[in-house]
């Protein structure tokens, strides 16, 4: 009996022995980078923002409970020379920020400029990239705001629904980002307050043209949009005309807390043409952004970077500003 | 290109026939046929050999036991073997075409005795199928194994070439090739989910297996469906002469398999079944922990059985039927039920909420097959089968509450289906135009009906109905397959084996056709020693949309369509073939796979979504894999087993974009080097021992290699920048290196009726801990490392009774 329980109590440790245990990776991660981004536009300012990478868990996410807040600005990089070159000829330099990790020159680059930048920074390998300042000037050929009113619920929900048309040239690959600044001015009684709505967040709830906007869409009416930068191709809208509808704000509140208000929109929309690997940058950034930890069931997403030997982007835009767009609540009534 | 080549093959195997048959006679010839059995059960056996010592042309019987030569007429010595048996050696003066039943003893002794004809060594040199393994079920029931089940699917994951998946499941990755390019045949019946318990055992029931012959290159002709390799299974038709069985009982599971003659030497039967009783165990201790809780009662269990069950008739020698039935079932079952009740003097309340949830999946397979001989040269077998693939998860929430005499009840029930049906037609010919040149051909159709979803929601509010929900995804498709082949021996030094497989596939709108040639050839450099290469070219009509971690009941089969084309894969593969003194059998292959069309889920993506709108979550693109694999086996003797290494590489790429930004990188199962040790030990009767040694360097995950923080966030929210983790590629991380050894000891004893035999079987013998998944871990220069597959110990009970 004895014999038995021993050989019961081996063969328990044995199985029961902990099955959790470290790897040392060290050796095995590359060197840190610098993350550089800056969108390069004709006759616009150039910005250019320099950051370091570090080795994972080593920053802090701003809502890590067990860790201090975010320490962002160790991430910074304060003073990293910054070349500017303009078809291939050396214009500016800047070894300081601007503000934080924000450089920028004093040049104005041209339509159809080479721009091309390098970062240097002691311990880093030399990052650049460059744009090319010959992009096609996107045509939005209509817009308009509407109220969209549910009230079926418990709740009553007001949304702010945009309408707008691009027509494509049909001619290139091009690639798009939608923007906007609106500002929404509130009367209550005798009371009236402004509030600007930054379109952060574009909610797609209808496209002419299924995958236009977010390429796993199940139908035009789908809303779960996962386009956080907004950007998108002309893959399958080449020399068409793209329609779609988004949610640019939402206002929601119980039935028996409704007042009486009235209120006035009125912005702008901007659609730019992007370089392709700004494009990319963006868009796998928007899928990767709520976080790609290890898991079960997925792989994570690949961002892909428009520099060499950095990560981030350095590309060309070019941008058209809608008409002013304006909504007021009362004449809807 | 492949259409040329195909035309190619089908000009080259006519006009060598045409060839043949205008030569000038030189002897005259006669034909002997019939069947090959075993003389005590009087089982047909596959793959016998037969050979005439005289004309140096031999043949092999078909997956019926039937075989047919011609042979020159007059004095002849035909020898009959077969692996384990002693040899038949008919000399007599044959001059007319003549039927010979021929039946084999095993071999009592350990050695085989060879005298002349074809040894298994000889076969080994002389099979013109690089690529092609014959597994001895006997050998699987062996080897040890996790549960103490003997399992067929994880005894190939030992072989070189293949690569198993998570630890501890049955999945194949063979030659770069991923978990749904296998084509499982059971009597020629494809099987959708060979898998229990979420993977870790397979479907097969050792005990009722006859015959295993796995491929993993130089397909035949007559297999077609799948893109990386075929196990082609053929199960035991029954005891002619007496009933036998065993019986068999494991930790967690029994199993028994009975067979024998219903009318002797006419009808036989053969019943195998399994189950497991984790359920039946956890039973009391459910009970009591329900006794400790009078408010709530809970109540869960899982198990899976199948059953086999096969009917032989022979109306006479030249006919025979045969029934048989495939019935396999995973069920799991959740429920709780909580009861709540308040009394005062003003209110008296009551409610009960119960949530019921089960999950079923399983196979059926129905076949009545027809074996018939035309004449002593064209062997036919016509067949009709059903083959059904399902799972269905049923949710359902049922709360009812009382207050004050005012009743309150709803309901709410999720109900997901996910299945595939099939019935087919086929018929098939073995054609024995000479001595040296046979030709297999066949045509076949079958009815699909895909179902990759069916999901509802409903619920009820006091007995009022609602439906919330309903998606119906229902795909129609028909499939034709024709196919030749033809064995060419044209010297005992060089023998090929062209075929052609033709594929019409009809999905909905969408047709596709495939002409898929297939290549192999041997040549006999010396008497033991010989170069084998092949080609073949597969195609893939449907896809396997699944996590790849376990075997789940969410896993779904999703047939091609406009967007998504068929997975096509070239194979080239040749080697060197060498038997040492009928010793062991050493062989050096090396092979190269393209695989077009292969899907992944995008980045992203989760492998647990729904099918709906699948097309736009895969990404489409190609796979690279080539190497090279050694192997030393020895099939005789008191120690038998095989020592193995594989060197290979296997690539993905995807240029849309869509996955790792169209980048190539590693596959998943890119493991560089593979080595296995497998061996048997017979010490005598009484005892023998197995151990079975794995080493393969890790396979590939996506390890986050930096961070930082979003550079595209809100500038004036600092604050709340997220931080972003840098892969660079997928699967950019090699995990450990992983290795196990597992013993069994096996202890027989004779028995008055038969003989019991206890079975201990050690996983992971020294407790190797094998990480089966990481994460990051507390700093960010370590990574934490999870294996859940300690030192398992098992025991089991074996009554086989004769």
């Amino acid at each position: 009996m004895k014999t038995i329980k021993l050989i019961f109590l081996i063969i328990s440790t044995f199985s029961l022995a902990s099955c959790e245990y470290d790897i040392e990776f060290n050796d095995k991660l590359p060197k840190d980078k610098l993350v550089v981004t800056s969108f390069i536009e004709a006759d616009s300012v150039i910005y250019v923002k320099v950051s370091k990478s570090a080795r994972p868990g080593t920053y802090n996410n701003y809502y890590d409970m067990f860790k201090s807040s975010s320490n962002i600005e160790t991430s910074y990089v304060k003073n990293a020379l910054v070349s500017l070159y303009i078809n291939g000829e050396l214009k500016e330099t800047k070894n300081s920020a601007l503000i934080n990790n924000k450089y920028s020159f004093n040049y104005i680059p041209n339509i159809n400029d080479k721009v091309e930048i390098k970062v240097d920074y002691n311990g880093f390998d030399q990052v650049s990239g460059n744009a090319i300042l010959n992009l096609y000037k996107p045509i939005i050929d209509s817009t308009s705001i509407d109220i969209v009113i549910d009230s079926s619920q418990e709740y009553f929900s007001k949304d702010l629904v945009l309408y707008i048309e691009i027509i494509d040239n049909g001619i290139n690959d091009n690639y798009y980002q939608l923007d906007g600044l609106f500002i929404k001015t509130t009367t209550e009684g005798q009371a009236q307050y402004e509030e600007k709505i930054d379109c952060s967040n574009f909610e797609l709830i209808w496209e002419n043209i299924v995958g236009v906007y977010n390429e796993e869409a199940l139908s035009s009416t789908d809303s779960d949009s996962e386009n956080k930068y907004k950007v998108f191709s002309n893959k399958r809208f080449k020399g068409k005309t793209y329609k779609a509808k988004f949610i640019i704000d939402r206002e929601t509140y119980y039935k028996k807390n409704l007042k009486a208000t009235s209120f006035v929109v009125s912005g702008n929309i901007f659609a730019s043409t992007i370089e392709k690997q700004v494009y990319q940058y963006l868009y796998t950034l928007g899928k990767a952004y709520s976080g790609n930890d290890i898991g079960m069931g997925s792989e994570p997403v690949i961002i892909i970077d428009g520099l060499k030997n950095g990560y981030g982007f350095i590309g060309g835009r070019k941008t058209t500003k809608s008409n002013t767009i304006n909504y007021s609540s009362t004449k809807r009534k | 290109m492949v259409k040329r080549l195909s035309v190619l093959f089908l000009l080259l195997v006519f006009s060598i026939n045409i060839f043949s048959q205008n030569q000038p006679i030189k002897s005259k010839k006669v034909r002997i046929s019939g069947y090959i059995y075993d003389s005590k059960s009087k089982e047909t056996l596959i793959g016998a050999t037969v050979y005439d010592l005289k004309s140096k042309v031999g043949t092999t019987t078909n997956n019926y036991g039937f075989y047919s030569i011609s042979i020159p007429e007059g004095n002849s010595e035909v020898v009959f073997s077969y692996v384990g048996y002693e040899k038949q050696i008919i000399k007599a003066r044959i001059t007319k075409d003549t039927s010979l039943l021929i039946y084999l003893k095993q071999s009592t002794t350990l050695e085989e005795v060879t005298i002349e004809g074809k040894s298994e060594s000889k076969r080994f040199i002389e099979e013109a199928t690089p690529g092609k393994i014959v597994i001895n079920p006997s050998t699987i029931t062996a080897l040890p194994s996790l549960t103490g089940e003997s399992d067929l699917l994880k005894s190939l994951q030992l072989l070189p070439g293949v690569k198993s998946g998570t630890e501890g499941t049955t999945g194949l990755y063979v030659r770069g090739g991923n978990i749904d390019q296998n084509l499982y045949l059971v009597d020629g019946i494809p099987i959708y989910n060979p898998n229990h318990l979420m993977g870790f055992i397979s479907t097969f029931n050792t005990d009722a297996i006859k015959n295993i012959e796995f491929y993993k290159g130089s397909f035949p002709a007559r297999y077609g469906g799948r893109a990386s390799s075929v196990v082609d299974i053929r199960m035991k038709d029954g005891n002619m002469d007496k009933v036998q069985g065993d019986a068999s009982i494991g930790l967690i599971s029994a199993k028994f398999n009975i067979e024998g003659p219903i009318y002797k030497d006419k009808t036989t039967f053969n019943i195998s079944a399994r189950r497991t009783y984790l359920d039946l165990l956890l039973r009391p201790v459910i009970a009591y922990q329900n006794s400790l809780y009078e408010s709530e009662d809970v109540d869960f269990g899982y198990y899976f059985t199948d059953v086999n069950f096969k009917i032989n008739h022979v109306f006479n020698p030249k006919n025979r039927l045969t029934a048989s039935l495939y019935w396999g079932e995973d069920k799991y079952k959740f429920s709780v039920n909580e009861k709540n009740n308040y009394t005062s003097e003003s209110e008296e309340y009551s409610s009960e909420d119960k949530i019921e949830a089960g999950v079923k999946w399983g196979n059926l397979i129905s076949n009545i097959n027809w074996a018939y001989e035309l004449s002593n040269i064209v062997f036919g077998n016509l067949s009709f089968s059903y083959n059904r693939y399902r799972s269905n998860i049923n949710t359902k929430m049922i709360t009812s509450s009382s207050y004050n005499s005012t009743d309150i009840n709803k309901e709410f029930e999720l109900n997901f289906f996910s299945g595939i049906e099939d019935f087919s037609l086929k018929n098939d010919y073995n054609i024995y135009i000479n001595g040296w040149n046979s030709i297999n051909c066949g045509l076949s159709y079958t009815f699909h009906t895909y179902s990759p979803e069916v999901t509802s929601v409903s619920g009820s509010n006091n007995n009022v109905y609602e439906e919330y929900y309903k998606m119906t995804n229902r795909v129609i498709g028909n499939e034709v397959i024709a196919y030749v082949e033809d064995e060419m021996n044209f010297t005992e030094k060089f023998s090929i084996n062209p075929g052609i497989h033709f594929n019409i596939f009809n999905v909905g709108d969408q047709t596709y056709l495939s002409l898929q040639p297939r290549f192999g050839m041997r040549y006999s450099i010396f008497k033991n020693l010989s170069f084998k290469g092949g080609y073949a070219m597969m195609n893939q009509n449907i896809h396997l949309l699944a996590n790849g971690i376990v075997s789940m009941p969410t896993d779904l089969w999703v047939p091609v369509t406009e967007k998504i084309k068929p997975i096509t894969t070239h194979q080239l593969s040749g080697g060197l073939f060498y038997s040492l003194k009928d010793w062991v059998n050493i062989s050096a292959e090396v092979y190269y796979k393209k695989l077009n069309n292969v899907i992944d889920y995008k980045d992203g993506i989760s492998s647990f979504s729904t099918s709906e709108n699948w097309e736009s979550k895969v990404d489409q693109g190609f796979g690279e894999a080539y190497g090279m694999e050694f192997m030393a086996q020895r099939n005789k003797g008191n120690t038998t087993g095989w020592i193995s290494y594989t060197l290979s590489w296997a690539y993905r790429e995807f240029p849309n974009g869509g996955i790792n930004g169209g980048r190539r990188y590693f596959d998943k199962y890119d493991s560089r080097h593979q080595i296995n040790i497998t061996l048997i030990h017979k010490f005598s009767e009484k005892f023998d021992i197995a151990a079975s040694w794995v080493f393969n360097t890790g396979s590939r995950v996506s390890i986050p290699i930096a961070s930082y923080y979003n550079p595209m966030d809100n500038e004036e929210d600092n604050d709340y920048s997220e931080i972003l983790n840098v892969y660079g590629d997928r699967n950019n991380f090699k995990m450990p290196n992983y290795h196990r050894l597992d013993l069994s000891l096996n202890f027989h004893k004779k028995k008055k009726y038969g003989k019991s035999t206890w079975s201990i079987n050690i996983y992971n013998a020294y407790n190797r801990k094998n990480a089966m998944f990481i994460s990051t871990g507390d700093s960010p220069t370590t990574l934490k490392a999870y294996s859940i597959m300690p030192f398992i110990p098992t025991l089991s009970y074996t009554y086989s009774f004769r």
